[in-house]
Parts: structure tokens; C-alpha cells; sequence
């Protein structure tokens, strides 16, 4: 048996838990990796979670291992601010061109904040789901990684104002700096593109975006955690009320061929998770959850059992297909056909959480590859050398994706190219 | 058909379903959506999430016996927002086609209302009929002189065919109704105390003001093509009694002069039922697929209609526009129409203005109508 000698790295598309996940096996087992990815830092989804179902940890644990994994292995290098152009040539010598976001905070960044103080601009936090705001020069987590601040170049007035370059007693920021070209040599190159939650609000009948009180499951994983918009206060948007009374709406935008034709797989779960938040919070609150068929495969069933024992949860089965607000409390009025005999009813509930889907990040008309039905990559009609993993492929839950990266490492690794 | 707590499928049933407009009745997972976005259902015990459920176990006997099939309008907003394109509104529609054959008595009748193939046959026997009338009272040569129907068929000639044929239907209707309504009765009894009077005016006011068609969304533009057609075919209706009482009583005969009072409603009915049946005729061919799919039933009962509607207009222009031959030949067509739509009303869609009411009244007299 020859040990193959690899001339390129495996690149790596895709920051997040799968790609992260991707980039260390590929990388223990003895591949030099390329990390690309387009935001200025690495943990994509997972990294908005409060906690993971069904331990109920965190996942920073794990990111922080995961990081400090990657900060002190040789072998793997790591380009944030970077999109993919373009990938070209065949397995064992790819060519990935990148467009470089503009360097405008460097290496130097000490994340001593003096930056953010002086910022006189804000822009809308998309990271907390537009609950919050940040400065112009903001830092995404307290644990981001590379731990530097970035400048929302949409918003920044450069030059023109430079008080964040004023301040920065490290000469960390170049408002000058430009957009760049960079292109990178693979011998393998792996999609971990994942996934991005469906828009709500082109569910017409649940009130997102018209009713105040109705959020998605993310926001509701950005409120529920510490470094979230309300500091893990969970409270309504209309006036900051504390939620004692919260309903979920499953398959909001699910197995609906006017939506998402498919099943997320795992947004029971996530539901089933985000109860337990506010029954933990508040011992005095109550959630329903309305839905088509409770799906929690495998041993997550356990989990189900462990929560529908909380008797202040209840689970209701049909689903909210209508949704409205009472305009002078800002409660929202659902109304299901509760199909175990007690007919067709409203609820009036403090806020309504829509148990929205994932919708591949892929589904852009100008992506590469072969996509399924659904959007999703088609990883077996994908040429030799080029490998998908994660949700860019499948909806999946955490557990399922990093099992798949393992996979996708290896077979990246044994697919030969520059062997 | 309920045995000690197992379903019996009735898989004809479910096939005559999906050959009627129920062709993606399988395609339902119960999720409920469209109990909500209901707005004609009763909150309790809401359709028609529960319907979609019985048609695909083949459970005839709980869906033609039911009166919440009728409380249906076809509004089309279950099928709009259906996740799966299980279109519940034409599953439920099917149900009502499965039910005009099945409630027919005579049940032949039913059937041969129901096939394509039976459809020559059953307009020949009209047709068969007037030429024999014609015939045998003055042959068919054209009348001589100012165009006067009356000289082709005088009134007491058509009354003796029309009437025996109304007494056909009025008593086919009595029958199929009294076996619908005993079978809603066998699945759920009547409370003693309901308040039968009461029902009916409830359904009466419901029914002129049409008060369910507004409640409907994606389809709400065919209240008015209803509502038209409804008005003019009440109007035409009293306008046929009115002449009848204008011959018999105070012998004033036709043709009526235009500004005649009972000639002006007949126009104005004439006109408003021609302009509902277009509105409805347009919206099924051009529509976006908000009025259902169109079955054998829709189109059969629409034509009729329409054509019946046409060959009324046409018989009184061609006789005001002194055309003899046309006059005469269309007066005998829509003669043919009025026959074929009488005769078997009981058995085609019209009948489901009867039995539509009467799952009205039940739902009202049942306690059924709060939402």
C-alpha cells in the first residue's frame, strides 16, 4: 500500500459546521485544505443556535474546539471575505477563482472594540435575524473566528469619516483597501454551501412580516441566546413582554408544493427544543405546538417523549393556516382544526413561532452544479473530484451533516486526484 | 359502510370520485389546512379536512349522506392553499356529482344522467316526443300568417306535455330528496326539539342574499354569475306562471305586448339569466383554474342552461324580426331544452339546488350552522 502523496490541497467550500467539519478530517487524515469562506468569519448556522437538541448543550463547546482545532493545524488555511467566481479544470488540478472582499480590517485586530465605539454608522444585524443593530465596524459573536472586526462596506462612509481608523492603535484598519482577485489550486474540491431559512413571509396565510408577534425559528434561537438581540430574554418584538404563552406552527413553508416540497427533517425538533427555552425561562409559561405529524426519526424519538411529558406543553394535530392580530394587545390569533374531535378553533397566543424550513443556499439560477428538484446538489450526478456535503445536499440536522463530512472527507481524499 | 368499527372500503366509490373531478383525492395528508381556510364550514366538526379522509377510505354512505358535502359552495380556497394540489373542492364536488346518481330514484335515471354515452339517447326522447305532439295535432308544416307559437303549439297542447313532465319531476325530487334526507337523518338524528321552521326561513335568507358565494375567496366572482342567473331563472319562472294565469284566467293571449308587464320581467329575466350563465361559461373556459376542474356534470347542466337561455332569446328576436322559418325551428329547440332540463332535473346538477337546501335546512335545524 502507497501512502498518496497529495500535490494540491482539497478545497473547501463553505465555512460552517459541515465544511469546518470537512476541513479537520481532511486534514487529520493528512491533506493540506483550503477553507474558503464568503463572510468575514467562520461557523455559519450552527453558530445562531442556542442550544443543540437533543443534549441541549451549546454548540459553542464544540465550535470552540473546532476553532482552536483549526487555528493550530499546519495543514489547513483559512480565507474568509472570499466568494467563489468560478471553479475550473478537472480532479487533481482545479482552479477556484475568488473574489476578495476589500482587507479592510487586518491581521493586526487586537478585538479591542475601540473601533466600534467611535462608529458613528449602524447597520441592520442580519446575524440576530434584523432584530438588533451593530455599528458599521462590528464584531459578528464574541467568539467569531478570526477574532477581527469587519466593516459593512454597504454602510461604512470610508474616508470620508475614518474615525474607527483614528482610533485603532494597532493600524488594523485600511479604509483604502480593495476589492480583490485571488485564485486558489485544488486537487479536490467539496460543496458545504448549506442553508438558509425559508422566507416566511411568502406565506402569505402566517402573518409574517404583517403580524408583529410572529417570528421565525431563528430569531427565536437568536433571542433564546446570551449573545443574542435580547440577551436571551425571550420577549415579544410589538412590546417586549415577556412570552408566557407561545405556539409553533410546523411545516410553515414544509411539504407544501406552493414552498418547500420537502421535509427539513428538523424542524420538530428545533420546535420541541425551543419550547423547552421558554418553559426553562419562565416556569410559569405554556407552549403549543400545532402540526401535520410530529416528525423526530431515530433515537430523536426519546427526545419527543421527553419533552411531551412537560405537561405545559401541549401538541395539537392540524396545522395554522390562518393568522391574525388582536391590534390592541398584539396577541395573535391562530386558528388550527384541532383534528383529534375539538374542531376548528382560535388561540390566541402572546407570540407565534413559525417552524420555517431550509432552503439550500445553492438555488441561485447561475450555481455550477447538477441540483435535484428541490434545489439541492445533486451529488450524484457531480463530476470526479467534486463532492457536496451537508445540507448543500440534503436537509439535515448537525449530527447527520458531520457524519456526512467525515465521509465526504474521506472519499475527497481516496478520489485521487493528485495522487 | 361502518361494520363493528372496521371500514369497508367501496373502491367503485372511490373510482367513480376520481373518474367525477377527484382525480388527486390520494394526494391529501391531513394537515388541515383546508378545514381553516374555510369560511362556509361550521367550526365543529369542520369540512373539509374529515371529507378527503372518507373519500379516500371509500366511505360512500358518510359522504352521500352528508349534509356538510352540500354546505360546500366550490369556493376553491381548500384547493388554493392546499399544500399537496389534493383539491379538496373538487373531491367534494365529486362527491355531489357521485351523489346525483346515487340519490336518483328512479336510480336508473341517475345513471343514465351520469355517462356521456346516454346523452343522445336522453335528448332524443324530447324531440321524439314534440314531433309525435306536432304530428298528431296539425302536422308539421310551418303556421301561416303573423309568427304566433301558439298556432304551432297551442297552450293547452304544451301544458298537457309540460305538466305530466313537471309532475314527473316535482315527484322524482320528492323521492330522491325524502331518501337523502332519511339517510342524514340514520347518521345523525335530528335533535327533538329542532326548529324545522325556523331552518327553512334561516335557508331562504341565505339563499336569496347569498351570503355563503360571499364569503368565498378564490372564487368569489362567481356570486355574481350565480346570483344573476338565480334572479333571471326566478323571474323566468314567474313569468311562465303569470302567462299561464294570463291564458287561463283572463284570457290575454301571446305573444304579450313589450311594455306588458309579465312580457318586461320575462325580458329582464331573460337578460339577466343569459348574462349570469356567460359570466360562468367565461370564468370556466378563461378562468386561472379558480372555479375547479369541469366534469360531465358542469358542463351538461351549464349547456342546457345556456342553450335553453339562447333559443329563448332567439325564438322572440327571430319572431319580432318576422322570420318565420328560423322562429319556429328555434321555438322547437327551446321547447326540446325546457323538456330536457325539467325532466331531468332531478338527476343532473340542477338538482343541486334541492338538495342543497335541504342539507341547509338540516345543517340549521341540526344546530350545525354557528361558526
Amino acid at each position: 500500500m502507497v501512502t498518496p502523496v497529495r500535490k494540491k490541497p482539497i478545497a473547501v467550500i463553505g465555512g460552517g459546521i459541515s465544511g469546518i467539519t470537512v476541513a479537520l478530517e481532511a486534514a487529520d487524515t493528512g491533506a493540506d485544505v483550503v477553507l474558503v469562506e464568503k463572510e468575514p468569519w467562520l461557523g455559519g448556522r450552527v453558530f445562531m443556535m442556542h442550544r443543540y437538541f437533543p443534549k441541549l448543550c451549546s454548540p459553542l463547546c464544540g465550535m470552540e474546539i473546532n476553532f482552536r482545532r483549526i487555528r493550530t493545524n499546519p495543514k489547513i488555511r483559512v480565507i474568509t471575505g472570499a466568494a467563489v467566481e468560478s471553479v475550473s479544470g478537472a480532479s487533481g488540478d482545479f482552479k477556484i477563482a475568488l473574489n476578495m472582499a476589500a482587507e479592510l480590517v487586518n491581521a493586526d485586530c487586537t478585538s479591542c472594540g475601540k473601533c466600534t465605539a467611535a462608529c458613528p454608522e449602524t447597520r441592520v444585524d442580519d446575524f440576530n435575524m434584523g432584530m438588533s443593530e451593530t455599528k458599521a465596524i462590528y464584531l459578528r459573536h464574541p467568539m467569531a473566528y478570526p477574532a477581527r472586526y469587519a466593516i459593512d462596506a454597504g454602510v461604512c462612509k470610508g474616508t470620508k469619516c475614518a474615525k474607527c481608523a483614528d482610533v485603532c492603535e494597532y493600524g488594523a484598519i485600511n479604509l483604502n483597501a480593495k476589492v480583490a482577485a485571488m485564485t486558489v489550486e485544488a486537487s479536490g474540491v467539496v460543496y458545504a454551501t448549506g442553508w438558509k431559512p425559508y422566507d416566511a413571509a411568502r406565506i402569505g396565510n402566517l402573518g409574517f412580516g404583517k403580524v408583529k408577534n410572529v417570528i421565525n425559528n431563528l430569531m427565536m434561537e437568536r433571542m433564546a441566546s446570551l449573545s443574542g438581540p435580547t440577551a436571551g430574554k425571550i420577549v415579544r418584538p410589538s412590546d417586549g413582554k415577556e412570552v408566557k404563552n407561545i405556539a409553533f406552527v410546523q411545516c410553515a413553508g414544509s411539504r407544501d408544493e406552493n414552498h418547500l416540497s420537502y421535509c427539513s427533517s428538523v424542524c420538530c425538533l428545533a420546535s420541541l427544543k425551543q419550547a423547552t427555552y421558554l418553559r426553562e425561562l419562565y416556569p410559569d409559561s405554556k407552549a403549543t405546538i400545532f402540526y401535520i405529524d410530529i416528525r423526530t426519526p431515530g433515537k430523536y424519538e426519546a427526545f419527543y417523549a421527553k419533552v411531551a411529558k412537560d405537561t405545559s406543553i401541549s401538541f395539537i394535530k392540524g396545522k395554522v393556516a390562518k393568522v391574525a392580530e388582536d391590534a390592541a394587545t398584539g396577541d395573535v390569533l391562530v386558528t388550527a382544526e384541532d383534528i383529534f374531535g375539538g374542531g376548528k378553533k382560535s388561540y390566541r397566543v402572546d407570540m407565534l413561532v413559525l417552524a420555517t424550513g431550509m432552503e439550500p443556499n445553492n438555488a441561485g439560477n447561475g450555481f455550477p452544479l447538477a441540483r435535484d428538484a428541490d434545489g439541492f446538489i445533486a451529488d450524484w450526478k457531480l463530476p470526479p473530484g467534486i463532492f457536496a456535503t451537508g445540507v448543500a445536499k440534503n436537509p439535515a440536522d448537525v449530527t447527520t451533516s458531520l457524519m456526512d463530512a467525515a465521509a465526504t472527507a474521506i472519499k475527497t481524499f481516496a478520489s485521487g486526484g493528485g495522487v | 359502510m361502518d361494520s363493528g368499527g372496521f371500514i369497508e372500503p367501496d373502491l367503485a366509490f372511490i373510482a367513480e370520485l376520481k373518474k367525477n373531478g377527484g382525480g388527486d383525492l390520494k394526494k391529501c395528508y391531513q394537515c388541515a389546512t383546508c378545514s381553516v381556510v374555510c369560511n362556509v364550514t361550521p367550526d365543529d366538526h369542520p369540512f373539509p379536512r374529515k371529507e378527503m379522509m372518507l373519500a379516500q377510505w371509500g366511505a360512500a354512505d358518510q359522504l352521500v349522506y352528508s349534509p356538510d358535502v352540500w354546505l360546500c359552495h366550490n369556493c376553491g380556497d381548500c384547493t388554493a392553499n392546499c399544500p399537496r394540489g389534493a383539491k379538496p373542492a373538487d373531491v367534494l364536488a365529486a362527491v355531489r356529482n357521485a351523489s346525483f346518481r346515487q340519490l336518483a330514484v328512479p336510480q336508473v335515471m341517475g345513471s343514465m344522467l351520469s355517462v356521456p354515452a346516454w346523452l343522445l339517447p336522453i335528448l332524443a326522447v324530447p324531440v321524439a316526443i314534440l314531433l309525435l305532439v306536432l304530428a298528431s295535432s296539425g302536422g308539421l308544416a310551418l303556421p301561416e300568417g303573423t309568427i304566433t307559437y301558439s298556432k304551432l303549439f297551442p297552450i293547452w297542447l304544451i301544458d298537457s306535455v309540460f305538466v305530466p313532465v313537471g309532475i314527473f319531476a316535482v315527484t322524482a325530487s320528492f323521492l330522491s330528496i325524502k331518501k337523502f334526507w332519511k339517510g342524514m337523518e340514520r347518521l345523525s338524528p335530528l335533535p327533538r326539539d329542532a326548529d324545522m321552521m325556523a331552518a327553512v326561513k334561516d335557508t331562504v335568507v341565505e339563499i336569496i342574499f347569498h351570503k355563503k358565494f360571499a364569503k368565498c375567496e378564490a372564487n368569489s366572482q362567481r356570486r355574481w354569475g350565480h346570483m344573476l342567473f338565480f334572479f333571471g331563472f326566478i323571474a323566468l319562472f314567474i313569468t311562465t306562471n303569470m302567462v299561464m294565469a294570463y291564458h287561463y284566467v283572463l284570457d290575454r293571449q301571446t305573444p304579450l305586448h313589450l311594455l306588458d308587464p309579465v312580457k318586461m320581467l320575462g325580458n329582464l329575466g331573460a337578460v339577466a339569466a343569459f348574462a349570469g350563465v356567460t359570466w360562468v361559461v367565461l370564468r370556466r373556459i378563461f378562468g386561472k383554474g379558480e372555479t375547479g376542474s369541469a366534469t360531465y356534470y358542469d358542463w351538461t347542466f351549464i349547456l342546457a342552461l345556456y342553450l335553453t337561455i339562447l333559443t329563448g332569446i332567439g325564438s322572440e328576436l327571430a319572431r319580432l324580426a318576422d322570420m318565420p322559418g328560423m322562429a319556429y325551428t328555434v321555438y322547437f329547440m327551446h321547447l326540446t331544452l325546457i323538456f330536457f332540463l325539467l325532466a331531468y332535473m332531478p338527476f343532473s346538477k340542477f338538482s343541486h339546488m334541492m338538495y342543497r337546501a335541504a342539507a341547509m335546512v338540516f345543517s340549521v335545524a341540526a344546530g350545525r350552522n354557528r361558526q
